[in-house]
């Protein structure tokens, strides 16, 4: 065997992978190869801290568990199970946020105290508000003097 | 007269199973998607599937060879959805030829491992930690013996001129 194809297959010699003539034939020539043996020497400390970092980062798996085991039967971590959560918590958020910014909900009315500037009353009976910006469906009920109940029924969320 | 069938797994030889296959799954997620975090989820994803059709399982079947080819599927869709999400490790690759830096060469190997295929990845890691022949490699890749073989050959060729040129130190000492 020739330097040049020993090297080639060092990596499989070190993890048993050649046929027992292939090995024999490699033992023989690292015998009366120093260049050889140096690169079987690289390969080894490469192979060294490939198995270092590989059972490093399990040990650090199994350390970040609460049962030190990396599976159990009745709980799905799993990247989907996290991304679904991610994506319930976000659409929650969302509803609380829209629901906190029209300060009520369809079944809830909501007394409403603010000025608003235009509305314009050339009846008695007020049948309906618009928002300026349009955004907002309501019914109006007028309750009392100068009070109206304003009964906001949804539309967009903002 | 009753026939003793060979289907289906019960939870004690489940439990067995999963305490002789958890480094070794591990080890081949880490492989391919090179995160501690995403090869746990992988292994927890890949032995729940196992785990839910394990009375369907046939023993006379390589279990072994089926559990890792689940796990491969888990981790594709992880590195896909990850790719999808732009939420990729940035391990950015910070080569270094000064002589004065410390070698820290568990991040070296990181790096190394960073620049191959993810097919010649996994065949490290099927070859290295899990104790396959490149047969049994091969049956889990779809791929031949001697494709196996060179795999693996092309990918610790990668590793050694990677480190070699980037880290000249790294061999110096030895």
């Amino acid at each position: 065997m020739k330097c040049k194809h020993v090297k080639e297959i060092l990596s499989l010699y070190l993890n048993n992978l050649l046929s027992d003539t292939e090995k024999n034939e490699v033992e023989q020539h690292l015998k009366n190869c120093p260049v050889c043996q140096r690169e079987l020497a690289i390969e080894k400390e490469i192979q060294n801290d490939l198995e270092m970092l590989f059972k490093e980062e399990y040990i650090k798996a199994k350390q970040n568990t609460h049962s030190g085991r990396l599976f159990k039967k009745t709980e799905t971590k799993g990247i989907f199970f996290r991304l679904g959560l991610a994506i319930a918590a976000t659409i929650l958020l969302t509803i609380s946020l829209a629901i906190l910014r029209t300060g009520a909900s369809r079944n809830n009315p909501y007394f409403i105290d603010t000025k608003i500037t235009n509305v314009s009353i050339k009846e008695t009976k007020i049948k309906d508000i618009k928002f300026i910006d349009e955004k907002l469906k309501t019914k109006v009920k007028k309750i009392g003097n100068n009070i109206f109940l304003v009964n906001i029924q949804g539309g967009r969320n903002d | 007269m009753r026939v003793k069938t060979d289907t289906g797994l019960s939870e004690l030889e489940f439990e067995k199973l999963f305490m002789e296959l958890e480094k070794m799954a591990f080890n081949f997620a880490y492989s391919i998607v090179l995160n501690s975090e995403d090869a746990k989820d992988a292994v927890q994803e890949g032995f729940l599937k196992l785990y839910r059709s394990k009375e369907k399982l046939d023993k006379n079947k390589n279990i072994k060879a089926y559990l890792f080819q689940i796990i491969k599927n888990v981790c594709f869709d992880i590195l896909r959805s990850k790719r999808n999400t732009q939420e990729i490790e940035n391990t950015t690759i910070k080569i270094n030829n000064s002589r004065e830096t410390e070698l820290d060469r568990k991040q070296i190997i990181k790096e190394a491992m960073n620049i191959l295929t993810t097919q010649e990845r996994m065949i490290i890691g099927l070859l290295m930690f899990e104790g396959f022949t490149s047969k049994e490699a091969g049956e889990i890749m779809n791929l031949s013996d001697s494709t196996i073989r060179n795999h693996f050959m092309n990918g610790r060729k990668k590793i050694k001129n990677f480190i070699l040129k980037n880290y000249p130190d790294y061999a110096r000492s030895l």
